[in-house]
């Protein structure tokens, strides 16, 4: 457990780093929140598994040779994220001031407190799920497939038998099932358990430091909009799962697979970083879809939104005059 | 094209069928739309926060309309590769967000709008949108809908483990039916299967480019008239239908004829594990005994050379072959 928690600190630190660096280039735009680290994290993690990924397949390397490159990558990124971030510490908090001191009305206090009560009993009810069998996927048979043959997408992981006539390219690319292989080798993890268990209760609150984050941002700061925002997005996902392709299904049933990353994480953040005009995190959500979703030549949900969103923004100046037009006409 | 539509209309129809959060959605989306509406007439500020909302309303809306109007929801589709269905559109829409914004802001400009505002309000405001809420969902869908096989998987899997570390079998290559074929690999990925559970599943062919030979698929309709007859599924039929030789009806007769085929095709592809239900005896014929079944597999397999070694577990018949 002590190395899964390691694992996730290794994702905020590299999406802290990451966003430090962009961040940076801004000056005067003061230092990246801590929900929004978790989140890039994710991606960037995605980003540099892939790049194993595609190593491993295209050289033909074995999951043992691949996961040392993969390692290495990953602690040598989250050391210099935080080189980086304590080198610029003093210039990312110069002239900010002094942080706000949070205090919680009574309300907010009560509406918080049912947001992480729910929120853990979520986390309760992934567990206990986790005994039950289930298909419509692959994810747990590829992770196996891959730990015991050693061997990236060679074997057909539904059989255990070598591949005849081999697997779509598209397909080929998405590295999900390495990253959850490289995972449960370095941690010494069931399958069954990371992929189940644990992996569902980090995409479910890297989903609520997504929604978080949106709801930070349209509300502006109004805490008891913000917390009854995010007791309604923790209802949701446990009322509204009446379809496999409902968010909530997603979240509570299968939070492993490359849909649900996209449907937790990903789109909330893309919408996130688009009504902030931040395209360089819209982008990189985009990449990240490519990387774990069987998308149109890897133009996904995230992409879509992200020129819908432009679109509209480029667009402001006609609204702007229909309104005007209103008011004139009222 | 045509069917394009179709399922297009189709997945429609099943998006506001299951569970009314579209319609939560299409009202949250009203009354974002509403607000800024009334903002223009009051002639507003237009502050970020306003900006944000009303673009994220502009978005929801528009791509609402891109995913309920046919046409527009194939191109969708396409987009997102035809190995999706129509429902996955879902994935464009934000849904949650919407619906949680629209709430919220639905509920606090209902607060506000009371002259006195005291708690039992607020309260009795929060039930009445709670409620709505709750009869609009469902809470926690059976998901997996394993009935259980899952366990009895996991038992059986533990018992060949146990076997297997004792010496019985070298690595164990399964043929059993497919209620426990689905959830072997899933639990022992040592295992390897003589088909898996895209021989039922289509959708998981789209996996890979590998199919089965036409012997492999007679194997797995084989084995599943073969566990369904122990379980007595068709003793009706057995009782009714006549045929073969005296005693024998004409499904035991077509069992015996397809049972040699495939078991040699079982043992030529390396399945050195054959599972059956324990099945129950049945009564008015001989020759349809459930014994006589497994005699009749063992007699199949030693006559192509095989030893054969019987067990019986939680259920099921287990015979290593070597």
């Amino acid at each position: 457990m002590a190395i899964w928690m390691l694992v996730a600190a290794s994702s905020f630190l590299l999406g802290k780093g990451l966003l430090a660096v962009m961040y940076d280039r801004k000056k005067g735009s003061g230092s990246p929140g801590q929900p929004e680290a978790f989140p890039a994290g994710i991606c960037m993690l995605i980003g540099l598994t892939e790049t194993v990924h595609l190593a491993a397949v295209f050289l033909g390397w074995g999951l043992k040779e691949a996961l040392p490159f993969w390692a290495a990558l990953v602690l040598i990124l989250c050391a210099a994220a935080l080189f980086y971030l304590l080198a610029r510490r003093r210039a990312f908090h110069k002239g900010v001031g002094k942080p706000e001191k949070r205090t919680f009305t009574a309300v907010q206090q009560i509406l918080l407190a049912c947001f992480v009560l729910s929120a853990l009993l979520q986390v309760i009810f992934i567990w206990t799920r986790m005994s039950e069998g289930r298909t419509g996927d692959i994810v747990l048979e590829t992770v196996r497939s891959f730990l015991v043959s050693d061997r990236i997408y060679q074997a057909d992981p539904l059989t255990g038998l070598p591949y005849t006539e081999g697997m779509p390219a598209r397909l080929k690319i998405l590295c999900l099932p390495t990253l959850y292989a490289f995972l449960c080798e370095l941690t010494g993890t069931d399958p069954s358990i990371a992929v189940w268990g644990l992996i569902p209760v980090m995409v479910l609150s890297a989903s609520y430091c997504a929604y978080y984050l949106l709801g930070r941002q349209l509300f502006s700061g109004d805490r008891t909009r913000l917390c009854l925002f995010l007791l309604i997005v923790n209802l949701i996902f446990w009322f509204g799962d009446s379809m496999e392709e409902m968010d909530a299904f997603q979240m509570m049933h299968v939070g492993y697979r490359g849909t649900a990353v996209r449907a937790g994480i990903l789109i909330p953040y893309t919408i996130w970083a688009c009504l902030q005009r931040k395209w360089g995190q819209a982008f990189l959500c985009i990449l990240a879809e490519a990387c774990i979703v069987w998308t149109f030549y890897g133009m996904g949900a995230c992409l879509l939104i992200t020129v819908c969103m432009a679109l509209i923004y480029l667009c402001r100046p006609f609204g702007k005059r229909w309104e005007e037009r209103s008011w004139r006409n009222s | 094209m045509a069917e394009l539509l179709k399922e297009a209309a189709e997945g429609w129809r099943e998006l506001i069928s299951d569970g009314k959060y579209m319609v939560f959605y299409m009202a949250a989306l009203m009354y974002l739309w509403y607000r800024r509406l009334q903002l223009v007439k009051k002639r507003g500020e237009h502050d970020s926060r306003a900006e944000m909302s009303w673009q994220l309303a502009v978005y929801a809306a528009f791509i609402l309309a891109v995913a309920a109007i046919p046409p527009a929801g194939m191109a969708l589709r396409i987009y997102q590769t035809r190995f999706y269905d129509y429902t996955w559109v879902l994935a464009y829409i934000p849904m949650t967000l919407i619906i949680a914004f629209g709430t919220v802001e639905a509920y606090m400009d209902c607060y506000k709008s009371f002259s006195d505002r005291r708690p039992w309000k607020a309260a009795g405001l929060a039930a009445v949108f709670l409620a709505v809420f709750l009869l609009c969902g469902n809470l926690q869908t059976e998901a997996t809908g394993d009935d259980g096989a899952y366990e009895r998987t996991s038992h059986l899997l533990k018992f060949l483990e146990e076997r297997q570390k004792s010496g019985n079998a070298d690595g164990i290559c399964l043929w059993a039916p497919a209620d426990l074929m689905t959830y072997a690999r899933m639990q022992n990925g040592e295992i390897t299967l003589l088909y898996g559970r895209n021989m039922w599943d289509e959708a998981l062919n789209a996996y890979s480019y590998d199919s089965y030979s036409p012997e492999i698929e007679a194997s797995y309709r084989w084995m599943e008239d073969c566990s369904d007859y122990l379980l007595g599924a068709a003793l009706q039929d057995i009782q009714e239908t006549e045929g073969g030789t005296a005693g024998e009806t004409a499904e035991e007769t077509t069992f015996r004829e397809t049972a040699d085929q495939c078991i040699k095709t079982a043992l030529s592809s390396g399945v050195n594990c054959m599972i059956l239900p324990e099945g129950t005896e049945r009564e008015g014929t001989e020759a349809g005994g459930t014994e006589a079944v497994f005699q009749y597999v063992t007699a199949v397999m030693e006559k192509a050379g095989c030893d054969v070694i019987k067990e019986q577990a939680y259920g099921y018949n287990i015979f290593w072959i070597h």
